[in-house]
C-alpha cells in the first residue's frame, strides 16, 4: 500500500514540529525517517498512524493507495506501529500480546480460537521466537521484546508497518543483528515500512530509502547512495557521516579557499558571497610539502591508526582542525609522524554556495 | 610482628567500618525509646480497646452485640460502605483515567477537586450537606415539600461518607497510570481494539493492584468516619447511627463494655485493613521489581 502526505503542518504551541511536510512512499518500499531530535520525524511517523493530529489546513491530508485516511478511525487503519520502548502489555504472556489484535476483533471477523493459535505459532516461527510464548514481557532481554512488539505488529497483517526508533534501545551488538534481521524480513514479507531513526548507519544499511529531515522539513529523498554521494545541501552531507568543512568565498565567478579553486556549482552565485567546502576525511589526501601538489597547508598534530582506517588530525595555519583517514595499505608506503608540515588535497568534495546576500 | 598486622589488616578490609558504628548503649537505648513510644501510643490503646471490651466476660461482650441499638449500627455502616465504596470506585477509576490519560482544558481544575476532601475539615463537608439540603438550606423547603429526607436520613449519612472517601481510589491510581504512560493503550487502539476493549484488557489489568489498595483504603475510612457523619446524622438511634457515632453515645452514657465492644469491632476491622494492605503492597512491589529487573539487551537477533 502507497502513503501520500501532503502539505502536513504540525505546531505544538510556537513549536513547528512539522512545517508543510510532502511525502511519497511507493507500495513495498522500506523507507528510513532520518534526522537528528527534534526534527519531526516520530511527529511525521505519529501523524501517518493516525496517533497524532495535524493543523487543519485545507490542503493537508494523508493518502493511504490514494484514499484519504484524515477521518478514518485509526484501529480500520490497519498500521502496524512498533514503539520505541515496545509498549507490550505487561500483564500479558506473549502469546497474549500476539494474540491481541486477533481477539479484539468484532465476533464476526474475529478468528477461531485454532486458528488464532496457529497465527500466533507463525509469528513465533518468524522472529525465531519458538518456545517462549508462555513468558511474560518482563522475563524477555530487550531484543527479545523488540520481536515480540514486531510481531504482534504483524498479527494483524497491516497494510502499512511502522516502527519507531525500532533499535534505539538496544545494546550496539544486538542492534546491528536485529537490523539486517529486520532487511530480511521485509524482503521476505514486502509490506510498506517506514521507520524512524537518528543512526545515519542504521538508515544507509537498510531502508530502500532514505528521507532526511531537519527543522520540520525533509532535506532530500533518495536511495542510500544518492543522499550519500549526492548530497541535496551541507546539512544532509554533514548529518551522513562526518565532514571537513571549509569556509571560502566567491571571487570573480570562482570559489576560493585559500590556495584551493573550484568552478562553483550551477546557478546563480554572487562574487562575496560565502562559498562551503565540504570534504569527508576519506576524500582527502596528504601529499609532503614543496611536491608540487596545490592543497590546504597544514600541521599533523595526532596519528590515530588502530582501528580499520588510521585517522590523522591536522591543523591548518588559521587553526582550524581537519580529519583525514588513510588506509593502513597506503600509510604504511608513506608514513607520516606529529609535527611534521604537510598539503591537504581533496580528491572528492562538493561545494554549496549561498545564494543571497546578506 | 610482621604476620600479625598483616592479618588485622586483612580482616579490616574484609569486613569495612559500618558508617553507623555507635557503641552498644546507644543502640540499646534508641530502640528502647522507639518500642516504648509504639508500645505506649499505639499497643496499649489497642489492647485497652479489647480488655474494656471483655471486662465482664465472652457472654456480655456478645450481649452488646444483640441490642438491636448496635445491631442497626453495624448494619448501616455496612450499608453505607457498601454503597459509597463502589461508587468511589468507579468516580475514581474514571477521573484518574481521565486525568493521566488525556490532555484536556481545565484538568489541573480536576486533579484539585479531587483532592478537596482531603483538604476540607470532615465536619465542614458535613455542613456543607446541612447547609444545601438541611431545612434552613438551598433545597430543604422543596425537599421537604416532596417528602425527601436527606439530612439526619440515611442519604446524609451516604453522601457525606462518599464526600469524604472520594480522594483514596484516584490518588492512588493517579500516579501509577501517569508512570504508566498511554503507550499501550495507542498500541492497543492501533490493534484494532474499541475504547472499552482497551481500558477492559489494558488499562485496568494494569493498575488492578493499585485499584484494590485504594478500595481497601476507602472502605476502611468509610466505616470509620466520624466527624461529617455526625453532622448529619442527627443520632437518631437505631436509624442513623453508624458504628463510629453508635460508640460515642454509649460512651456518654457510661456503658463502657458495650462501647468498647463495638469499638473492638472497628479495631478488628482496622487490622485486617493492615493485613490486607500489607499483603496487596507487596504483591505491588514484586510486581514493579519484575518489570524494573528485567534482563538487559542479551537475546542477540540474528
Amino acid at each position: 500500500m502507497s502513503i501520500q502526505v501532503r502539505n502536513i503542518t504540525k505546531t505544538f504551541g510556537n513549536f513547528v514540529a512539522l512545517d508543510r511536510v510532502s511525502l511519497d512512499i511507493p507500495d513495498g518500499e522500506l523507507v528510513a525517517l532520518l534526522g537528528p531530535s527534534g526534527s519531526g520525524k516520530t511527529t511525521l511517523l505519529r501523524i501517518i498512524a493516525g496517533l497524532e493530529g495535524f493543523d487543519p489546513y485545507e490542503d493537508s491530508e494523508i493518502l493511504f493507495d490514494g484514499q484519504n485516511v484524515a477521518r478514518q478511525n485509526v484501529g480500520r487503519r490497519k498500521v502496524g506501529f512498533v514503539f520505541q520502548h515496545y509498549a507490550l502489555f505487561r500483564h500479558m504472556t506473549v502469546f497474549e500480546n500476539i494474540a491481541f489484535g486477533l481477539r479484539v476483533r468484532p465476533r464476526g471477523s474475529r478468528p477461531t480460537r485454532s486458528q488464532i493459535r496457529e497465527r500466533v505459532g507463525e509469528l513465533l516461527e518468524l522472529i525465531q521466537l519458538e518456545g517462549i510464548e508462555n513468558r511474560y514481557p518482563a522475563q524477555l532481554s530487550g531484543g527479545q521484546r523488540q520481536r515480540v512488539a514486531l510481531a504482534r505488529a504483524l498479527a494483524i497483517q497491516p497494510q502499512v508497518l511502522l516502527l519507531d526508533e525500532p533499535f534505539g534501545a538496544l545494546d550496539a551488538k544486538v542492534r546491528l543483528g536485529l537490523r539486517r534481521w529486520l532487511r530480511r524480513l521485509h524482503d521476505e514479507i514486502h509490506v510498506t515500512s517506514v521507520f524512524v531513526t537518528h543512526d545515519q548507519e542504521e538508515a544507509l544499511e537498510v531502508a530502500d530509502r532514505v528521507v532526511v529531515m531537519n527543522q520540520g522539513r525533509i532535506e532530500q529523498v533518495g536511495t542510500p547512495d544518492e543522499v550519500f554521494h549526492q548530497p541535496a545541501n551541507a546539512f544532509v552531507m554533514d548529518f551522513l557521516g562526518n565532514v571537513n568543512l571549509f569556509r571560502g568565498r566567491m571571487e570573480a565567478g570562482r570559489a576560493v579557499f585559500g590556495a584551493l579553486v573550484f568552478e562553483p556549482p550551477p546557478g546563480a552565485v554572487i562574487d562575496g558571497n560565502t562559498a562551503r567546502l565540504l570534504v569527508r576525511p576519506h576524500d582527502l589526501e596528504i601529499h609532503a610539502r614543496g611536491d608540487g601538489h596545490v592543497g590546504l597547508e597544514a600541521r599533523i598534530t595526532r596519528i590515530q591508526s588502530a582501528g580499520p582506517v588510521v585517522k590523522i588530525e591536522l591543523a591548518t595555519d588559521s587553526n582550524e582542525s581537519v580529519f583525514v583517514e588513510l588506509s593502513h595499505e597506503r600509510f604504511r608506503q608513506r608514513p607520516h609522524a606529529v609535527g611534521e608540515s604537510v598539503v591537504v588535497a581533496p580528491r572528492d568534495s562538493r561545494i554549496f554556495v549561498e545564494e543571497y546576500t546578506i | 610482628m610482621p604476620a600479625l598486622s598483616s592479618r588485622t589488616a586483612a580482616s579490616a578490609a574484609a569486613r569495612p567500618k559500618p558508617a553507623a558504628d555507635d557503641p552498644l548503649w546507644v543502640k540499646l537505648l534508641v530502640s528502647f525509646a522507639a518500642l516504648s513510644f509504639l508500645v505506649v501510643f499505639l499497643a496499649v490503646p489497642l489492647a485497652a480497646v479489647f480488655v474494656e471490651a471483655l471486662r465482664k466476660g465472652l457472654a456480655a461482650y456478645f450481649d452488646s452485640f444483640r441490642h438491636p441499638d448496635a445491631w442497626a449500627a453495624i448494619r448501616l455502616s455496612l450499608l453505607v460502605a457498601g454503597i459509597a465504596v463502589p461508587l468511589n470506585l468507579v468516580f475514581g477509576l474514571a477521573a484518574s483515567w481521565a486525568i493521566a490519560k488525556f490532555e484536556f482544558r481545565g484538568k489541573s481544575v480536576l486533579i484539585s477537586l479531587v483532592d478537596l476532601p482531603f483538604a476540607v475539615s470532615p465536619v465542614i463537608a458535613g455542613l456543607i450537606y446541612v447547609l444545601v439540603f438541611g431545612m434552613q438550606g438551598w433545597f430543604g423547603p422543596w425537599l421537604a415539600a416532596h417528602n425527601i429526607e436527606i439530612i439526619f436520613a440515611v442519604p446524609g449519612v451516604v453522601l457525606a461518607t462518599i464526600f469524604v472517601t472520594f480522594p483514596f481510589v484516584a490518588r492512588e491510581l493517579i500516579p501509577l497510570m501517569q508512570e504508566q504512560g498511554i503507550e499501550e493503550e495507542e498500541a492497543a487502539i492501533l490493534l484494532g481494539a474499541s475504547g472499552w476493549q482497551t481500558f477492559w484488557r489494558v488499562t485496568l489489568p494494569n493498575v488492578k493492584w493499585g485499584l484494590l489498595y485504594g478500595v481497601i483504603l476507602c472502605n476502611a475510612r468509610a466505616l470509620g468516619e466520624f466527624g461529617a457523619v455526625s453532622v448529619v446524622s442527627g443520632h437518631l438511634r437505631g436509624r442513623t447511627n453508624t458504628m463510629p457515632l453508635h460508640v460515642e453515645i454509649l460512651y456518654n452514657e457510661y456503658n463502657a463494655v458495650a462501647a468498647f465492644s463495638v469499638a473492638s469491632l472497628l479495631a478488628l476491622l482496622a487490622l485486617v485493613t493492615l493485613v490486607l494492605k500489607t499483603l496487596v503492597e507487596m504483591r505491588m512491589k514484586s510486581h514493579q521489581t519484575e518489570e524494573h529487573a528485567a534482563p538487559g539487551g542479551t537475546g542477540a537477533g540474528r
